[in-house]
C-alpha cells in the first residue's frame, strides 16, 4: 500500500499535467495528488517502532543539516525508519527521502536536485557518467540494505508449497495452467494439489523487484524466454500495478501466484512457496536465508570505494531470489556540511539501522558486506 | 431601464448625462479588468504552447530512436530492445473511453431530465448534490474501491456477458478471462463511466433548465403527454449542450490516469474483447515512468503527445457538432 501510495502519488503529477487539459480533470488530480500525499504519510504507521538501540549510540555521527533523497521505492520503509531513528538521535537533523523509483532517483542524483538516489541496480555507463559530472568527481553505489522476492501463491489447502526454478517459468510464461500439472507435483511429492486453474499475477508497471525474478529465472530455467528486466512482455497471466495490485488479485484469487517482497505476504497472512534455484534444497524466505545467498553470490565489481556488483543467482546457498539495493552518492560531497550529515546518517543505516531490517520485511546486509559498505562510508567526505 | 438607474449615482440628472456617468468613472477599472482577462487568456495559451513544445521536444527524439514503427508497433520495451509503439495504448483509450460514455451518458441524461422534469424539488436537489459528490471523489479512491471491491463483484456480470452475448466479438471471451477476478477494459470502461457520469449529467441538467419554459407550455398546450413535451420540447434545443457535456466528460475519460492504471490490467494487444486486460497511453504513463530509462522515459512523453492529439482532436470535434448541431436549431428557428 504505502510503497504503492507513494509511487503513484509522484507519478500523478506528470499525467495532471495532460489532465488539466480538460477542464474538469485538473481538479480531480489535485484531489488525488494531496490524498496520495496523505496516504503516504500514513506508511508511517506500518514501521513499526524498533527502537534504536539508543543507549550506546556507537555509529551516529551527527551533524545538523537538511538532506534530499530519492530512488528505489523498494527502500523507502526501511529508509524512513532510519530518517526517524536517526533524527531522534541526532536533532536539527531534517531527511527526506522519496520512493520515486530506482530510475527517476537516478535522474534526479545526475541532476543535483537530490543529495542521494536510491537504487535497486547499478546505473548503466550514460547514467554513471551523468552523475559523476554532477559530483565533479566519482558517484558510488554503496549497498544498505537487502531483500528477498517471496513467491506468494493463495491456494485453498495446500501449505508449504515448493517449487522449482523450472516450474515457475512454467507457470509465469502460462505453460504449466493447472496447479495439479505434474511438473509441480513432481516439486511436491505427498502433497495432494487440487485442479485449480493457475492465476499468475506480474507487476504492470516497471519494477526492479520483476528484474530480480526474472533475473532469478533466465539464469536457472532454460525455458524462460523472456529475458530480464523491469518490466517485460508477458504472454500470459495477470498484470496489475504494485506490489499491493499484485497482493490483492492473488488474495481475492483461488490458485493465484504472484513474486512480491515479502513484507507483502506477511501482511496479508498469504503463504510463500519455497524456492529451488541452482542448488540441491528448496528454501524458505527469510531474513538469514536472503543473507546467506547474499554473502556468497554477490561481488563487489566497482573499483575502490564504488561497491556496485553483480548477483549471481547460480549460487547455490540461501535463498536464491535475493538481491542488495544501494545508494548513490557522491564520493567527495561539494557542500561539506551535507557530505558530513550524509556521512553519519548512512554510517547509522549500514550500522545500527541494520537492526530495524527484519521487522520490517529486508534482510540485514551479511557481515562480508556489511563490513566493506562501512569502509566506504568511512571514506565519504 | 430601472436597473440601469440603480448603477448610476447620479440620481435625478438628465438620461443624456446618465449614460456618460455610466461610462466615465468606469474606464479606468475597464482597462484593468480587460487587461487581467487579457492576460489570463493569454496565459493559458501559452501553457498550452509550453506543454506542447515540451511533449514535441522530448518526443522527436524518441520516436526517431524507435526501432519499431511508433504508430503500428504493439509492445513497449524503449529501454531494452528500443521497439515500442502506441498501437495497443491508444486503441485500449480510445475503446474503453467510448465504452464508458455509452454506459454514462444514458443514465446521466436520465438523471438530468428526471432532476428538471419530474422530480419533487426536494428530491430534486438532493439528487443534485448527490450527483455532484460523485465528481469529488478522487479519481485515485475510485481506482481503490475498484480494486478490492468492484472487481471482485464483477465476475457473473463479465460471465453472463460472455455466456449470452459472447457472439458480439466485445464480449467474446476466446481466453476465458471472464470467469477470473481480472482487470479488464470493461472494469476500466465502468469506473470511467461513473467518474464521467457527474460531469454529463450536471450540464445536461443545467442546459435542460435553461429551456424556455413558454416552449413547454406550448407542447402541453398542445395536448402533448409528459414525456411527448420533453421528447420534443426539451431534448432538441438541449442538444448541442448536452454534446458539449458529453465531450467534455470524454476529455476526462481520455486522460484519467490512476483509476485506469489500476483496473486495466496492462496487456499489449489489439482486439475487441473489453472482458480481457488492455492497457491506455495514461495509465501506461503512471505505471511505466518511475523506472523507465533516458529513452524510456521519452517514449512515454511521446505516448503523452500522442494523448494530446487525441484530447485535441475529441474538443475540435466537439466544437463541430455543437456548431453544426447549433446552426440547425438556427436555421429550424428562422
Amino acid at each position: 500500500m504505502f510503497r504503492f501510495a507513494a509511487i503513484t502519488g509522484h507519478l500523478e503529477s506528470l499525467p495532471s499535467l495532460f489532465m488539466t487539459l480538460t477542464r474538469t480533470g485538473a481538479l480531480a488530480g489535485l484531489a488525488a495528488a494531496s490524498l496520495l500525499t496523505l496516504t503516504a504519510c500514513g506508511s508511517d504507521n506500518s514501521t513499526k517502532a524498533s527502537n534504536p538501540s539508543s543507549g550506546a549510540s556507537t555509529s551516529a555521527d551527527c551533524a545538523a543539516g537538511a538532506l534530499s533523497g530519492a530512488g528505489s521505492t523498494f527502500q523507502q520503509n526501511i529508509q524512513q525508519e532510519w530518517i526517524k531513528a536517526y533524527g531522534s538521535k541526532c536533532s536539527g537533523t531534517q531527511i527526506n527521502y522519496q520512493g520515486t523509483g530506482s530510475g527517476a532517483g537516478i535522474e534526479s542524483f545526475g541532476n543535483g536536485t537530490v543529495d542521494f538516489a536510491g537504487s535497486d541496480a547499478v546505473m548503466k555507463p550514460d547514467e554513471q557518467t551523468k552523475a559523476n559530472g554532477r559530483c565533479g568527481g566519482k558517484a558510488i553505489h554503496i549497498p544498505v540494505t537487502a531483500g528477498g522476492v517471496a513467491v506468494m501463491y493463495n491456494l485453498k489447502g495446500v501449505e508449504g508449497l515448493k517449487l522449482s526454478a523450472k516450474t515457475l517459468a512454467g507457470i509465469f510464461q502460462g505453460t504449466i495452467k493447472k496447479w495439479n500439472d505434474p511438473a509441480i507435483a513432481a516439486d511436491n511429492s505427498g502433497v495432494k494439489l487440487p485442479a485449480t486453474t493457475i492465476t499468475p499475477y506480474h507487476r504492470s508497471d516497471g519494477s526492479g523487484t520483476t528484474k530480480v525474478f526474472s533475473g532469478f529465472l533466465k539464469d536457472n530455467a532454460p525455458a524462460w524466454k523472456l529475458g530480464s528486466d523491469k518490466s517485460l512482455t508477458w504472454p500470459a497471466g495477470q498484470a496489475a500495478k504494485g506490489s499491493d495490485g499484485v497482493t490483492a488479485g492473488v488474495k481475492q484469487t483461488d490458485g493465484g501466484v504472484t513474486y512480491v517482497e515479502v513484507s507483502f505476504a506477511k501482511a496479508n497472512n498469504l503463504p510463500t512457496a519455497m524456492v529451488k534455484g541452482a542448488g540441491s534444497q528448496f528454501v524458505a524466505i527469510d531474513g538469514k536465508t536472503v543473507a546467506a545467498f547474499l554473502d556468497t553470490s554477490f561481488t563487489a565489481t566497482g573499483s575502490g570505494n564504488d561497491l556496485a556488483g553483480k548477483l549471481d543467482f547460480k549460487g547455490t546457498s540461501g535463498y536464491p531470489i535475493s538481491t542488495v539495493s544501494y545508494v548513490i552518492v557522491c564520493e567527495k560531497a561539494k557542500d561539506a556540511a551535507k557530505g558530513k550529515l550524509l556521512k553519519g546518517f548512512l554510517s547509522y543505516a549500514v550500522g545500527d539501522g541494520q537492526n530495524a531490517a527484519d521487522s520490517l520485511g529486508f534482510a540485514a546486509l551479511p557481515t562480508s558486506i556489511a563490513a566493506k559498505a562501512k569502509a566506504s562510508v568511512q571514506a565519504l567526505s | 431601464m430601472s436597473s440601469r438607474a440603480t448603477v448610476t449615482d447620479a440620481p435625478g440628472s438628465a438620461p443624456g448625462r446618465k449614460a456618460v456617468a455610466l461610462v466615465g468613472p468606469r474606464r479606468r477599472g475597464d482597462g484593468i479588468f480587460r487587461g487581467i482577462t487579457l492576460g489570463a487568456g493569454i496565459l493559458v495559451l501559452g501553457i498550452l504552447v509550453a506543454i506542447a513544445g515540451f511533449l514535441i521536444a522530448r518526443a522527436l527524439p524518441a520516436i526517431a530512436a524507435d526501432k519499431g514503427n511508433f504508430f503500428t508497433t504493439k509492445t513497449w520495451d524503449p529501454d531494452g530492445s528500443k521497439v515500442f509503439g502506441i498501437a495497443a495504448l491508444a486503441f485500449g483509450t480510445v475503446i474503453s473511453s467510448l465504452l464508458a460514455l455509452v454506459i454514462a451518458v444514458p443514465i446521466a441524461l436520465g438523471v438530468a431530465v428526471f432532476i428538471v422534469e419530474y422530480a419533487p424539488r426536494r428530491v430534486a436537489s438532493l439528487l443534485g448534490y448527490a450527483v455532484d459528490m460523485l465528481a469529488a471523489v478522487p479519481s485515485v479512491v475510485y481506482g481503490l474501491w475498484a480494486v478490492y471491491f468492484l472487481l471482485k463483484r464483477l465476475i457473473p456480470l463479465q460471465v453472463f456477458l460472455a455466456d449470452h452475448f459472447g457472439w458480439i466479438p466485445l464480449f467474446a471471451d476466446p481466453d476465458n478471462r471472464a470467469g477470473q477476478y481480472s482487470q479488464s477494459v470493461f472494469a476500466a470502461a465502468i469506473i470511467l463511466a461513473v467518474m464521467i457520469l457527474p460531469i454529463v449529467a450536471a450540464i445536461s441538467r443545467e442546459v435542460i433548465a435553461q429551456v424556455d419554459p413558454a416552449q413547454r407550455e406550448g407542447m402541453l398546450a398542445l395536448g402533448a403527454t409528459h414525456w411527448e413535451m420533453v421528447r420534443m420540447a426539451v431534448l432538441p434545443p438541449s442538444r448541442p449542450g448536452i454534446v458539449g457535456g458529453i465531450m467534455l466528460g470524454l476529455g476526462r475519460a481520455l486522460g484519467e490516469t490512476i483509476a485506469v492504471a489500476l483496473v486495466i490490467g496492462a496487456s499489449f494487444t489489439v482486439n475487441a474483447h473489453v472482458l480481457s486486460p488492455g492497457n491506455s497511453i495514461a495509465a501506461n504513463i503512471a505505471v511505466k515512468f518511475g523506472e523507465a530509462g533516458a529513452l524510456g522515459r521519452n517514449a512515454l512523453i511521446a505516448s503523452g503527445l500522442v494523448l494530446f492529439a487525441i484530447t485535441l482532436a475529441v474538443n475540435l470535434a466537439a466544437r463541430a457538432i455543437i456548431y453544426r448541431a447549433g446552426a440547425v436549431e438556427r436555421s429550424a428557428a428562422v
